[in-house]
């Protein structure tokens, strides 16, 4: 089984067990690796309407047939789960070096189930897997989790850690790896907490086999000359996503004090080239050649980010337009175990509560000190933190403000105004997670690119399409900054496999994938009503720049999704057909 | 007339051009897809063309004293 470990660890926390499997050969054929795979074990393995937060749940750490491979940009680990902020399936990805180790000590996956008894940390070094007591690391912040542990254990020790966030099981609490990256939505760091798993520490020493070598290699060397490092990828080292900033600000979708706006007068304190003045390195995932992290230095503040999610909901979203209380921000959410995204949405909501007089938090836009405070009551649920720790769904169905509460399916919204990017508004309703910036990305296109943002034709099979291409991406598991196609996808796994996988075949895959997620949510209660956007973006109209007087209607929208159902070969209440379940193989 | 004309390059573009920002003086109906060749830039490693702040298709022609700015492909978000 080449490319592949053929070895599941299993842990279940309640009995202490650990034990060791084979992959379901059929799974792995059928679905790959990675996002895909894993949510077929999961799927499997779990009943409806379990809590997320319950010991039924599972926590299921997945690689693909790429990681620890020659294959650029391979670096990422999945990570899926039910949603803690939801109920829905959630995927998540984490980069840096973590799915590496955990393929070199000679695993694909690791299904956490149960819960323990008291705090404890996953081991793992190669065929020696214990659970051991975090006693002495509970409370404590990623940062020292993982200094600690490293200590223990080498710096050479990839370590998945929660902060106090996951631990008091906030339902967008994160997970942090090697200091700065994170797997950050849905409330997967609370999944960890719930079940008493402060971290996870790998060492791995092996290899992984591949199917045929010296041909890998050579298609390797020259899509990296050819495919990778070209002015299609390398915005990736130059700038990374800080450069979607400027691009947001001039197509009038950077979200703007709770998406009230599209653009933000002080932009360029949070631009690009307000980062590259304190930017003291650029940092890489294993294997990868884009290095796309900007490390920062500015006085006593230090991180790898912000990224563009950060600068824009926690940044301009909240009034904020100085780059230091970002970073400062974005080092106090890394630490806690807070994903920037929610946090940053939930306090900007609060924020325009407060200014519209619908409840008063005490928080106005722009308002530094008091927006610097709160990720640290959130993150142990004191005072107005626990009610901002409800999410932007819970804390608008508590105190009002419905109409102004940006989530679809209660997941907050990432950077991107959906009133100058049509089909970003279908992504994020249609996306398996709620509002979800990974399962297609039409904003290249669409607002920076060509396309038309303001019409729905075409917007059906646009995001289709990229749907598909990011299930089969992130199936395999590939980093969404390289821009390659499904030819290339294809070749490089035909030879990682030793046998031939057409691109028409991924395409087929990504397209169960994405199903399968959907059959999940279906079984979960999910359906057409969830797929839908806040009231925001179908009554009011954007104030200024290119998007000035622009809204998506919704009698559009609706006809937009109906489009998008009859594409799909899904019924009128977002259903797979049975007919479409039996050619993906899915009945 | 004489066209006067301040180009910005992003990302992975200044490999097309000097550090900074670039001076062009420019004769007639000079559009954006011009600029493009006169630089060597290929269409293809192009996403929003800006001018003034706003967005632009490759044929909107200049003007004296405009401000151009040309951004590279994103992939991902």
């Amino acid at each position: 089984m080449y490319s592949y470990c053929n070895c599941l660890l299993r842990i279940n926390l309640t009995t202490g067990l650990i034990t060791k499997e084979e992959l379901q050969g059929e799974w792995v054929k059928q679905f790959i690796g990675g996002k895909g795979l894993g949510m077929k074990y999961l799927y499997e393995e779990l009943v409806p309407g379990i809590d997320p937060l319950g010991p039924e749940n599972r926590f299921i750490l997945m690689t693909g047939p790429f990681t620890g491979t020659i294959v650029p940009c391979s670096g990422k680990l999945s990570i899926v789960t039910k949603s803690p902020a939801n109920g829905t399936l959630l995927d998540c990805s984490i980069g840096g070096s973590v799915a590496g180790a955990l393929k070199y000590a000679g695993y694909d996956a690791v299904i956490i189930q149960g819960k323990a008894a008291s705090p404890v940390y996953l081991r793992i070094e190669n065929s020696q897997v214990s659970l051991e007591s975090a006693e002495n690391l509970w409370g404590k912040g990623t940062r020292e989790t993982e200094f600690q542990l490293r200590a223990l254990y080498g710096p050479e020790a990839k370590v998945l850690s929660i902060g106090p966030a996951g631990e008091n099981l906030v339902s967008f609490a994160c997970i942090s790896s090697e200091l700065y990256r994170q797997a950050g939505r849905g409330g997967v760091g609370s999944v960890m907490g719930s079940k008493n798993l402060k971290a996870v520490v790998i060492k791995g020493t092996g290899d992984v086999k591949v199917a045929d070598l010296a041909g890998l290699l050579k298609l390797v060397h020259h899509g990296l000359h050819n495919d990778l490092l070209t002015d299609t990828n390398l915005w990736a080292y130059t700038d990374g996503t800080p450069m979607l900033v400027e691009l947001s600000q001039t197509a009038g979708i950077l979200p703007t004090k709770n998406f009230q706006s599209g653009n933000f007068q002080e932009y360029e304190g949070l631009n690009s080239a307000s980062i590259q003045k304190i930017r003291k390195a650029k940092k890489a995932c294993l294997s990868c050649g884009l290095g796309c992290g900007n490390f920062l230095k500015s006085g006593e503040n230090e991180v790898e980010g912000p990224e563009y999610e950060t600068l824009s909901v926690a940044g301009s979203n909240c009034g904020i337009g100085d780059l230091k209380a970002v970073m400062k921000f974005n080092a106090l959410c890394d630490d806690l175990g807070l994903d920037t995204i929610s946090t940053g949405g939930v306090i900007a909501f609060a924020m325009e509560s407060t200014e519209k007089g619908t409840h008063d938090f005490g928080l106005g836009f722009g308002e530094i000190d008091k927006y610097l405070e709160m990720p640290k009551l959130i993150a142990y649920r004191q005072g107005l933190g626990n009610e901002l720790a409800l999410g932007v769904k819970g804390i608008s169905e508590k105190y009002g403000g419905k109409d102004f509460a940006m989530h679809t399916k209660g997941l907050e919204f990432p950077g991107y105004e959906p009133r100058g990017s049509w089909a970003m508004g279908l992504a994020y309703a249609t996306a398996p997670r709620g509002a979800c910036h990974m399962s297609a990305w039409p904003v290249a296109e669409e607002a920076y690119g060509e396309r038309d943002p303001f019409t729905i034709e075409g917007k059906a099979e646009f995001v289709i399409g990229l749907q598909h291409y990011n299930a089969i991406k992130f199936s395999l598991i590939l980093c969404d900054f390289w821009a390659l196609s499904f030819d290339l996808m294809a070749e490089m796994l035909s030879l990682a496999l030793g046998r031939e996988v057409s691109a028409q075949q991924l395409e087929k895959t990504g397209e169960a994938v994405f199903n399968l997620a959907r059959q999940f949510n279906v079984r979960e209660g999910y359906g057409r009503l969830d797929d839908s956007l806040p009231p925001r973006i179908f009554q009011d109209t954007l104030p200024s720049g290119a998007t000035e007087g622009r809204y998506l209607p919704k009698n559009q929208f609706k006809e937009m999704l109906n489009q998008y159902y009859q594409l799909r070969g899904w019924d009128n209440n977002g259903v797979p057909t049975l007919g479409k379940l039996d050619e993906l193989g899915l009945g | 007339m004489e066209k006067r004309i301040k180009v910005e390059l992003r990302g992975p573009l200044i490999r097309y051009g000097p550090a900074g920002s670039i001076l062009l003086s420019l004769e007639g109906n000079t559009t954006v897809a011009n600029v493009l060749d006169l630089l060597r830039i290929p269409e293809d490693s192009t996403s929003m063309l800006v001018v003034n702040g706003k967005k632009v298709n490759p044929l909107a022609i200049l003007e004296d004293r405009d401000h151009l700015v040309l951004y590279p492909p994103i992939a991902g978000g």
